[in-house]
């Protein structure tokens, strides 16, 4: 046997699991499902367990009672034994993250299966999630007897092997049986889990009887089974033992190989396809037992050479010689609507939607995220007939559409009018930190805005908020204003006001638990400051600073910088001169104070925009402490920004802006994923430049497209894994790279790699416009994706991609033939094709990628 | 004083060669070559937008270097690549987010060809091919 046709047997035979077996393994989120109570959330838990007739055990494996232990936020427990029914509703649960773990216990009591599952548990909401039971892993024994009539078997050979159900890697297992007169017997030990066992007897070189069966093996159990041969035969027992369409017999037909599911009740084979493949022609492969073949109409049937029409169902029927031992109806379901393709080089593959037109979406995935890879292409191959040849391509770039931030030019741009000299009411801006206290309404100040201080500007204070009661302790709050941008002396082009300053202040810090920016921030990242072993770093301070100043000098009005946070403010000036000694964030006074019409409104565009931009730095200040003094890592920008828009995102509606989703807010804030014709927020420029680096953080006017692209994966890990609870857990993990996403994901999907995750947005991406998708694939359910952090709820609308246009592009941009996408690391392609009929589709994927169909 | 210098330095880096492959590590973070520094790491842009930093991550994240000069346009298309540099230390670190700055004077691609500052492509720096250690570690 080859070891290609060997590890195809194994493949097959591991469709007995199928069979056998309904468990998932590891611990599931939970989805939303109905409204319920004002302030704490329920979770109904439906438990699942293994229920199959094999081999017994000397442990009775049927589970009639359950224990619970649940944990959940702030030590919160929940304890429940003696479960007799197989669900469970838990009422007004603590709001937040919690660990169930269900026992499963035998009629002795004994524990012989377990679970978990992760619920996040929402405010007023009910929480439904399914716990499925595995069994315990350890070691068991076997022992197997065969008997039969030793005067009817006067040369008796006995052979046996089994093959693990549970281990796609494990090999065959050789069984050594003892004989005697009229007896074999055979035992062992096996680690838990299932397996296939193929027993024949024979009388000289003729096999005179075969039996399959599978064994269970539980954690210190014995498993015995003993069977007696007699007369020939049993017939019904013989069955198919794998079946297998394979994409090397069907290279043309088939993207990979897809495995059936026997069913040795109905005596059915069901394989499950691709929608669209085309079934009047493909080459099964099979086993059986030894000496046992399958006949179609008369016809044997040669595994991996004959050829049959799967358009209906296909009986097989099974013979040794002349006798018939039963049928098995095979049915081919072209069903599947989204498939990961592990394939390469060059090859083509045909789809059939004569009866329902599909559109046909290829992503490409290049999973690396150090390594660019050759620029994968999709061909179309003539003679069939596609009802959608338009061609969508980028146009030209608006002016009126391109979002508002843009990379600061420089850090030392100071306004060239200033004076040398400043007036003596200046003092400079250090050792705010320290002399908080002194601080008055209408204080006049110089604030450094460069490295190494040479360049200042002269501001003044125009709100002192001090005292104020927070998650974190009391805290102060200061805005100060620029004396040139300042109503109605300043020079600038509009002016800031005091009613602006307050509407920031309110916006930012007031009393109250839970209600401003500072609140809803720091309880998903944690303190903005406080000790550290470093000498040089400002001392611990509850102050935080606002200066509002005309960014860049440029006095522009419909753009450019909105603000910044710099680290450099939070060192003492004796190691960068250019330190104000303060925990500062900057706020472009001129888009602050730039109303829609005459008269200035918080909600204004600009001043929304403004707004959102302090939760923005706000988190990038918390950042700089949380990781590059605490953890003493620096983060990639693309993960720090990405946080960043994330947390506009979070605050959104407790803002009512539109945010980095762009859905206007009229009144009301609209969680659904809005209506065509989108043009505001980061999504626009994702949809036309998709197919950019995760990791790779873009400089110029290109930088724009590194804002788009680390918004939609944020807001994609943020509406699949868990919301403001991941970004916590971003923040809190040790690495600052991609390896962060992958630890913070590390408690609910601990197999779930950074390139799984790739994948996994790829599909989100093609599917944006449904609002019923696989878990992990959804930017859209319809209305919110709620979660918790430290105490304080969120909810993120959803992202219907279709909707946002880039010039004349509505929806993402894809390529319909030729070269897709660039290859570039950590990044996804995407090719589409409407409203195919029938199309040849000729592929060149380079080794490397992660190639998905998707069929709408 | 700058022979004595130089003689310590190379025992310093005979050392470093020496124990380092033993203790299993896939890369070594840095070495000095005279009054040289050559670093193999990553290239990553750290900080937030739009006071960024270019920096080369060696395995151990606190190996840090900013890197300034010419080179750096051109190294910024290597980010999250595997490249060494060859430069002097022009600023010392001072803290968390300000590593020490490297002026770069010459580095090599993912394809193993070196460049100078300007991009143009050299043979192995004379620097870099005077010391057969740093070769053989290199692989040329």
């Amino acid at each position: 046997m080859s070891k290609k046709s060997f590890a195809t047997n194994i493949h097959m035979i591991l469709t007995l699991t199928v069979l056998v077996l309904s468990l998932v393994v590891g611990c599931d989120h939970a989805e939303l499902s109905s409204d319920l109570g004002p302030y704490r959330g329920d979770v109904r838990l439906f438990f699942f367990g293994a229920s199959s007739r094999t081999i017994d055990t000397d442990i009775d494996m049927r589970i009639v009672s359950y224990g619970l232990e649940a944990i959940g936020p702030n030590g919160s427990e929940v304890s429940l034994s003696d479960i007799t029914e197989e669900s469970v509703l838990l009422n007004n649960l603590d709001v937040g993250t919690w660990q169930i773990t269900i026992d499963g216990y035998n009629p002795e009591g004994i524990r012989v299966g377990s679970g978990c599952v992760t619920v996040q548990v929402s405010r007023g909401l009910s929480v439904q999630a399914d716990v499925h039971l595995v069994p315990l892993e350890g070691e068991g024994s076997y022992a197997l007897d065969i008997t039969w009539d030793s005067s009817e078997v006067g040369d008796p050979s006995i052979s046996g092997r089994l093959f693990s159900l549970s281990d796609e890697d494990s090999s065959e297992i050789a069984v050594s049986f003892h004989l005697h007169d009229g007896l074999a017997t055979a035992s062992g030990t096996l680690d838990s889990g299932y397996y296939g066992v193929i027993i024949s007897l024979s009388d000289g070189d003729a096999i005179i009887w075969t039996k399959t069966d599978i064994l269970r093996i539980v954690a210190d159990g014995d498993s015995a089974a003993s069977y007696a041969v007699s007369g020939s035969h049993a017939d019904s027992d013989v069955h198919p033992l794998g079946f297998l369409l394979g994409f090397a017999d069907n290279p043309d037909t088939l993207f990979t190989d897809s495995v059936g599911e026997i069913d040795q009740e109905s005596r059915r084979i069901r394989v499950s396809v691709p929608v669209g493949t085309i079934l009047s022609a493909l080459v099964p492969r099979f086993i059986t037992e030894d000496g046992v073949d399958l006949y179609v109409d008369g016809v044997r049937q040669i595994s991996g050479e004959s050829v049959q029409d799967f358009s209906t169902g296909v009986i097989y029927g099974l013979y040794r010689g002349e006798t018939h031992l039963g049928d098995y109806l095979v049915e081919v379901h072209p069903e599947q609507t989204v498939l990961e393709i592990d394939r390469h080089g060059a090859f083509s593959v045909s789809l059939d939607f004569s009866d329902d037109p599909k559109d046909v979406w290829y992503i490409l995935t290049n999973p690396s995220t150090n390594s660019n890879l050759s620029v994968p292409s999709i061909g179309l191959g003539a003679g069939y007939v596609s009802t959608d040849r338009s061609l969508s391509v980028a146009k030209a770039v608006s002016r009126t559409m391109l979002p508002d931030i843009r990379q600061k030019s420089g850090v030392d741009e100071f306004n060239r009018q200033l004076p040398s000299a400043f007036p003596a009411r200046y003092p400079t801006s250090r050792h705010l930190a320290s002399v908080s206290e002194e601080i008055r309404f209408d204080d006049a100040r110089l604030f450094s805005i460069d490295y190494h201080g040479t360049n200042h500007v002269p501001a003044i204070c125009k709100k002192v908020r001090t005292g104020i009661d927070t998650l974190n302790g009391t805290k102060n709050l200061y805005i100060w204003v620029e004396e040139r941008s300042w109503s109605p002396s300043g020079d600038r082009a509009f002016l800031v006001t005091q009613q602006m300053v307050d509407v920031l202040a309110d916006k930012f810090l007031v009393p109250g638990p839970a209600n401003d920016i500072y609140d809803w921030v720091t309880a998903i990242y944690g303190e903005e400051w406080g000790a550290s072993e470093w000498p040089n770093l400002i001392p611990d301070t509850d102050d935080i600073h606002i200066l509002l100043k005309d960014i860049d000098g440029d006095d522009s009005t419909d753009g450019g910088v909105l603000g910044y946070y710099w680290a450099k403010d939070n060192y003492l000036a004796s190691s960068i001169s250019g330190s104000n000694e303060s925990l500062v964030f900057y706020l472009d006074s001129v888009l602050l104070a730039n109303p829609d019409g005459t008269e200035w409104e918080a909600d204004d565009y600009w001043p929304g925009k403004q707004i959102s931009t302090l939760a923005h730095e706000f988190q990038h200040m918390i950042h700089f402490y949380q990781k590059n003094v605490l953890r003493d890592v620096s983060s990639e920008v693309w993960l720090n920004e990405m946080c960043s828009l994330v947390t506009e995102d979070l605050v959104a509606d407790k803002l009512m802006l539109s945010g980095p989703r762009g859905v206007p807010v009229a009144g009301t804030f609209d969680y659904s994923g809005g209506t065509p014709g989108l043009l505001e927020g980061r999504l626009p420029l994702f949809n036309r430049y998709n197919d950019q680096s995760v990791n790779v953080w873009l400089s110029g006017d290109e930088v724009l497209r590194s804002y788009a692209t680390a918004y939609a994966f944020g807001a994609y890990l943020c509406r699949n894994h868990g919301g403001a609870t991941l970004f916590n857990a971003i923040m809190d993990a040790q690495e600052g790279d991609h390896r962060a996403i992958e630890a913070a994901l590390a408690t609910s999907c601990p197999d779930l790699t950074f390139a799984d995750v790739l994948v996994d947005w790829g599909k989100a991406v093609v599917l944006s416009d449904s609002t019923d998708t696989e878990p992990y694939t959804s930017y859209n359910n319809g209305s919110w994706f709620a979660s918790s952090q430290g105490g304080v709820e969120y909810h993120v609308g959803s992202i219907n991609l279709e909707n946002y246009s880039y010039a004349s592009q509505a929806g993402p941009h894809h390529t319909i033939s030729g070269t897709v996408g660039r290859g570039l690391k950590a990044s996804n392609a995407y090719f589409k094709e409407s409203s195919v009929v029938r199309r040849t589709y000729e592929f060149s994927i380079p080794d490397g990628y992660v190639m998905t169909l998707v069929v709408r | 004083m700058i022979g004595y210098r130089r003689t310590l330095l190379a025992i310093m880096l005979l050392c470093l060669l020496c124990v380092l492959p033993a203790a299993g590590r896939r890369e070594q973070p840095s070495k000095a070559i005279s009054d040289l520094l050559l670093i193999r790491g990553t290239i990553v842009l750290t900080g937030n937008e739009p006071h960024t930093s270019l920096v080369i991550r060696s395995e151990k994240v606190r190996d840090d270097h900013v890197l300034v000069g010419e080179a750096v346009a051109l190294l910024t298309a290597y980010q999250q690549e595997a490249v060494i540099v060859v430069g002097t230390i022009v600023t010392a670190a001072i803290g968390p987010g300000f590593p020490a700055s490297l002026d770069v004077h010459f580095f090599r691609t993912p394809d193993r060809v070196w460049h100078d500052a300007g991009g143009r492509v050299i043979l192995v720096p004379q620097d870099v091919a005077s010391d057969a250690k740093i070769l053989e570690f290199l692989g040329e």
